[in-house]
């Protein structure tokens, strides 16, 4: 049977360590209780001529949808619990596709973007330009928008 | 004559309006110390400025206003409102339409906002700011632009497209911009040039002297010092405008060579800049259609939106764009045409407005304002 020497193994899991922190976009918090993980809040803030928010909030069992334009308040509702999971899922999967250089990193970018899902395991945060994420946001904020204006 | 057909055909949403150059003052009631002919107005009587509130404060009369805005062309409304309007018509289709989707719900929305006649309007509007934009190139002498870089600003400003959705072919890659305000300039990966204009923006603006302003800026982003940098264009005359910016702090303070880096106001600067000259063209073309207080509030319509809002919530991007106040009183209120269309008094001495051409007088004479 071969074996790895012992450096080249410590180089392996060093190097599989290392790649596995770079690869994380966010900073999760893990927690190690059993069962599903229960999302509690969607935030999305942007920017587009104004400052920009979409946020979802889950609790006992209900959820409260907010559009905000400049700390402004346009439409405050509830949200279908069931809807709330599945856009909860999308923007989870719209931070996992995004693998570009933070909005930080970009100079010059005129219409930064936050977006930060939490449940009761994690936070994840994602920072962005819109400009250079290929539209998603837009997509996103719009099945946000669908998802508190029709009120289900 | 020329300006009423160009009013009714701005109103009718004709496509195709080509705004004539006035020739001399047409018949007509002009008896208010407002509605002085261009002759008159070019006498500056001992104190006349504080007879005219406008030239006084420009931010002020502009800004103070509250609440929807309206000169003989249309209104212009809060930007929030404008946005609440867009929502309540997006919630309203949906109500009626529970079955339909997020895709469906949007296409109704194109139909109920970008009307072919608020296309037209958009669309005839933009064409004749391009036509002003070209002919301010065209108008520099040799010196300040050679042929070469005339036609390269020129081509930069026709190759700029209007992208209005129509039902069908919506903003697919942006589908959030149908309830917003927001207008913008954009040059995609592709070196694709373009202007995108939020469907809020369309609720919320109806005076065709803001769509001017908002149009002409958004277009001027096709030749900023900052654009044209990115396509390694170097123009002597670019170099000394936006000195004078700097000299005359319209632009914030910057060391040098951080020029169109990350938090530079110039692109914007001058954005205003040349949109201004633009609504120079717009408020000539009207000074003899209309009254004096009609003239002042499409004056205020054109760069209305500039303000804080109304509502105290707004958080305005002082990062990119000059303050509110400098872009009204220095940018729009300093320049030399607004300020002789309203018969304000010429700018203190020291004071000089930015141009192209440096050798123009302080103060354009008639022929020079030439229409």
């Amino acid at each position: 049977m071969n074996r790895l020497p012992l450096p080249t193994l410590l180089i392996t899991a060093a190097l599989l360590l290392v790649s596995g922190c770079a690869h994380q976009k966010s900073t999760p918090v893990k927690d190690s209780s059993p069962g599903a993980e229960i999302p509690s809040s969607v935030d999305i803030s942007y920017f587009l001529g104004h400052t920009r928010r979409i946020t979802l909030d889950s609790k006992d069992g209900q959820v409260v949808g907010r559009n905000f334009m400049d700390r402004q308040v346009l439409k405050e509702t509830r949200v279908d619990q069931g809807r709330f999971l599945a856009f909860y899922r999308k923007a989870g999967e719209f931070m996992q596709r995004m693998n570009r250089t933070p909005a930080g990193d970009i100079p010059g970018c005129r219409t930064p973007f936050e977006i930060t899902i939490k449940s009761d395991r994690e936070t994840r945060t994602y920072k962005g330009c819109r400009s250079s994420d290929e539209r998603g946001l837009s997509r996103l904020v719009k099945d946000g928008e669908f998802l508190l204006y029709s009120g289900k | 004559m020329g300006a009423s057909l160009a009013l009714l055909g701005f109103l009718a949403g004709v496509a195709t309006i080509e705004f004539q150059a006035r020739k001399s003052p047409p018949a007509g009631p002009h008896s208010t110390s407002a509605e002085r002919g261009p002759a008159e107005r070019s006498r500056n009587e001992p104190g006349e400025d504080s007879a005219r509130p406008i030239c006084q404060n420009f931010y002020k009369t502009v800004c103070q206003k509250r609440g929807i805005t309206r000169d003989p062309t249309g209104s212009v409304k809060p930007d929030v409102s404008g946005e609440i309007l867009a929502l309540r018509a997006y919630e309203e289709i949906i109500r009626k339409h529970p079955e339909w989707s997020s895709d469906q719900v949007d296409e109704e929305l194109v139909r109920t906002i970008y009307t072919p006649k608020v296309r037209a309007r958009i669309q005839s509007s933009f064409q004749w700011v391009q036509n002003r934009v070209i002919r301010l190139i065209e108008s520099q002498p040799e010196g300040v632009f050679t042929k070469k870089q005339k036609n390269l600003l020129k081509k930069q400003i026709l190759s700029t497209q209007l992208d209005l959705p129509r039902p069908g072919a919506l903003y697919a890659d942006e589908p959030d911009l149908l309830t917003k305000n927001d207008v913008f300039y954009e040059r995609s990966p592709e070196g694709k040039i373009r202007l995108r204009v939020g469907g809020a923006y369309l609720l919320s603006a109806r005076s065709w002297f803001n769509i001017v302003f908002t149009l002409a800026h958004e277009i001027a982003h096709a030749i900023d010092p900052c654009e044209l940098r990115a396509l390694n264009v170097n123009i002597a005359a670019y170099d000394r405008l936006s000195a004078c910016f700097l000299e005359n702090q319209l632009v914030a303070t910057k060391r040098s060579g951080t020029e169109c880096t990350e938090n530079d106001q110039l692109s914007e600067s001058f954005s205003d800049w040349l949109a201004v000259s633009v609504v120079g063209d717009a408020l000539a073309t009207f000074e003899s259609e209309f009254k004096g207080p009609q003239l002042v509030n499409a004056a205020v319509n054109s760069v209305r939106d500039l303000c804080e809002q109304d509502d105290g919530f707004r958080e305005n991007d002082t990062e990119f764009h000059p303050p509110a106040e400098v872009r009204i009183e220095r940018i729009f209120g300093r320049n030399p045409r607004i300020r002789s269309i309203f018969g304000c008094e010429p700018l203190p001495a020291g004071v000089r407005y930015c141009s192209f051409n440096p050798s123009l007088p302080e103060t354009p004479t008639r022929l020079e304002i030439g229409r």
